[in-house]
C-alpha cells in the first residue's frame, strides 16, 4: 500500500475505512489521483503511477502541469482556475484530443473525467485518467482498412464496368469481318471453313451476351435506383410479351395470381422477373413447361414464388447458384453467362429482401423472393456507396 | 441507289481512331446503298483541320454529317464537340455521336453540348450494319440539312 496521504491514527474505524478505501484505490484499472487547489497531487493509485511512469515518492513533487503537454500547459493552468471557481463532475476537454505526458516525457492519448470533492482540508479534484492509445490505434486501423476496402471496391466496379465496354469493341470487330468472309468468299470457301466461320459467329455472340450481363451487373453497383410504385402484374405482363416467341415455340404456359403493387426499381424488377420466368423455361425439357408466380402477404414483407416444372437443382448447388458465374450445364446442354441469378440476388438485396431456391431434380423449382412493404427511408444503394 | 435528299452523294466526317469501326461502318452505308462519300479521320484535332479545311485538308469538301466517336487520343470527341459548338461556323453542322460507350454521363455531357443524336454503338454486327444504314437513311433521304456556305 502505498498512499502518501498519512491515515488518521487517532481513530482506528476511520483510519481502517481509509485504508479500504486506499485499497479500492489502488485496484482500479482506471488511473486516479486527487488534486488540491495548489495544483498537487494529494492521492494517486497504482494505475496512475505505471501508466505515467512515476514512483509515489515523486508524486509529491508535481504539479498536474507536469502531466500535459508543456505547449498547453497555460492553457491548463487556465482552464483549473476556471474549474476551481465552478466545480463540477464532467469530462476534461470535451471533444478535443487530449494527451498525458509520461515521466520520461513521451505523450499519450487520454480520456480524462473531473469530479470535484470538498473535503475539510478545501475544495480537491478527483481525476480519473484512461489511456486510450490503444482505442486510438484501433480506431486508425479500421478507419485505414476501410479506407482501403472503399477504394478496392471502387476499383473493381470501375472495373467491371470499363472492362466490359472495351470488350466490346474487338467483338465488333471480330464477328463484323467474320460475315464479311461468309457474304463476301463464303462460296470460295469449303464446308469445313464456313463451319469455323459460323463456329466464330457463334462465339462472338455468346460474348457479347456475357459482356451484356456483366455489365448489367455492375451497373447495378454503379447505378442510383429509383424507388417507385412498382405494380408486379403490369411487369410480370410485359416480361411475358417480351418473351411471346420463347413461350410459342416452347408451347410453355405461363401465368400468374393476382400479384401487388411493391416499392421498388421498376426496371430492376422488370429484370428479375425476367430472369426467373426465362430459367423456369429454359432449365425445362416438358413437353409443355408451365411457369407460375404467386405472392403471400407474410408478417413483415411479401413472399413470391416462381415455380416451374422443369429439371430442378440438386442441393448441393441451392446456394450455389446465386453466386458469378456460377454455372450447373455446359454452353451446348444450356446456353447462358452464369450471371443471370447473380443479378437477380444482387437486385433483391437491394431492396432489402432475400431469395433462395427450393427444388428436387426432376420436379421442378421454386424459386422465393422476398420484399419489405415499403422502401421507406431506405436507400437502395446503401452497399454500394 | 436510294434518292438523295441533297440531290447528291452525302459527305459524312467520321472520326473514328479504330481502323476497324472504319470498314465496318463504310460497309455499312455501302449495304444501305446509300450514296454516301465517307471521310475519315483519326481524332478530334483531325476533324477540326479537316472542318476548317487547314493543311492537307485545304480540299476537303464540307460534310453534310459528322459522325464522332467519343474516346479517341490526342483530342477526344466531347473535346472536339466543344469546339465545334462554340465555333460560329462549325457550329451548324449535325454531330452525332457513335460510341461504344452507354454511359449516362456521356449522354448527358454531349447532349448539353447540343450534339445532334447518341447513337450507341451495337456490339453485335448485324445490328451494328442496321443502325449505319438507319442513320444514313434518316440523315440523307428524310432530314433536310443546311445549305452549302
Amino acid at each position: 500500500m502505498q498512499a502518501n496521504h498519512n491515515p488518521s491514527e487517532e481513530h482506528p474505524l476511520e483510519s481502517q475505512a481509509e485504508e479500504y478505501i486506499q485499497y479500492t484505490f489502488d485496484a482500479s484499472p482506471i488511473g486516479m489521483i486527487l488534486v488540491n487547489s495548489e495544483q498537487k497531487i494529494v492521492m494517486n493509485n497504482q494505475s496512475f503511477r505505471s501508466m505515467f511512469g512515476y514512483a509515489d515518492a515523486e508524486i509529491s513533487k508535481l504539479v498536474i502541469n507536469d502531466l500535459v503537454p508543456v505547449g498547453i500547459r497555460p492553457d491548463h493552468s487556465n482552464y483549473f482556475e476556471q474549474y476551481m471557481r465552478q466545480p463540477v463532475a464532467r469530462a476534461m476537454g470535451e471533444g478535443r484530443f487530449l494527451q498525458g505526458v509520461k515521466s520520461n516525457g513521451n505523450s499519450f492519448p487520454v480520456e480524462v473525467a473531473l469530479t470535484p470533492i470538498e473535503t475539510s482540508s478545501g475544495l480537491h479534484i478527483l481525476v480519473s485518467i484512461v489511456d486510450i492509445s490503444e482505442r486510438i490505434h484501433f480506431e486508425e486501423v479500421l478507419t485505414k482498412t476501410n479506407q482501403a476496402l472503399k477504394e478496392s471496391n471502387e476499383e473493381l466496379k470501375q472495373f467491371a464496368y470499363v472492362a466490359s465496354h472495351d470488350l466490346q469493341t474487338p467483338l465488333r470487330s471480330i464477328s463484323g469481318f467474320a460475315h464479311f468472309l461468309k457474304e463476301d468468299y463464303g462460296n470460295l470457301l469449303d464446308d469445313k471453313a464456313n463451319e469455323y466461320i459460323e463456329r466464330i459467329i457463334t462465339s462472338c455472340e455468346r460474348q457479347r451476351v456475357l459482356i451484356n450481363d456483366l455489365l448489367t451487373y455492375s451497373r447495378l453497383e454503379n447505378r442510383k435506383s429509383s424507388i417507385q410504385k412498382s405494380d408486379l402484374n403490369q411487369l410480370f405482363d410485359e416480361v411475358k410479351k417480351s418473351i411471346s416467341l420463347t413461350i410459342e415455340e416452347k408451347k410453355a404456359q405461363v401465368f400468374r395470381e393476382e400479384l401487388p403493387v411493391v416499392e421498388g426499381d421498376s426496371s430492376q424488377l422488370y429484370q428479375l422477373l425476367q430472369n426467373l420466368i426465362e430459367n423456369g423455361l429454359k432449365y425445362n425439357q416438358q413437353p409443355q413447361p408451365i411457369v407460375s408466380m404467386t405472392a403471400t402477404r407474410e408478417k413483415e414483407n411479401w413472399l413470391f414464388t416462381i415455380t416451374d416444372n422443369g429439371i430442378g437443382i440438386s442441393l448441393e448447388y441451392h446456394n450455389r447458384i446465386f453466386e458469378i458465374f456460377r454455372r450447373l450445364h455446359t454452353q451446348e446442354e444450356y446456353s447462358g453467362s452464369g450471371i443471370g441469378l447473380a443479378i437477380c440476388r444482387k437486385i433483391v438485396q437491394r431492396h432489402h429482401g432475400k431469395i433462395w431456391v427450393e427444388s428436387i431434380p426432376g420436379e421442378g423449382s421454386k424459386f422465393h423472393f422476398t420484399l419489405p412493404f415499403s422502401q421507406t427511408n431506405k436507400l437502395l444503394n446503401q452497399e454500394a456507396s | 441507289m436510294k434518292i438523295m435528299k441533297a440531290g447528291r452523294p452525302a459527305e459524312v466526317l467520321l472520326v473514328e481512331d479504330n481502323e476497324n469501326d472504319v470498314i465496318l461502318t463504310r460497309r455499312g452505308f455501302e449495304a444501305a446503298r446509300l450514296a454516301v462519300n465517307m471521310h475519315h479521320v483519326r481524332n478530334g484535332l483531325e476533324c477540326l483541320k479537316f472542318l476548317r479545311k487547314e493543311g492537307e485538308y485545304q480540299n476537303a469538301p464540307t460534310p453534310d454529317l459528322i459522325l464522332l466517336d467519343l474516346n479517341m487520343p490526342i483530342m477526344d470527341g466531347r473535346e472536339v464537340l466543344a469546339e465545334i459548338v462554340a465555333d460560329k461556323v462549325l457550329c451548324q453542322f449535325p454531330v452525332v455521336i457513335l460510341t461504344t460507350s452507354a454511359e449516362e454521363q456521356d449522354l448527358l455531357e454531349t447532349y448539353r453540348l447540343r450534339c445532334s443524336s447518341y447513337i450507341v454503338k451495337p456490339v453485335d454486327f448485324i445490328q451494328f450494319q442496321r443502325v449505319v444504314e438507319e442513320l444514313g437513311n434518316y440523315w440523307f433521304t428524310v432530314v433536310v440539312l443546311p445549305p452549302e456556305s
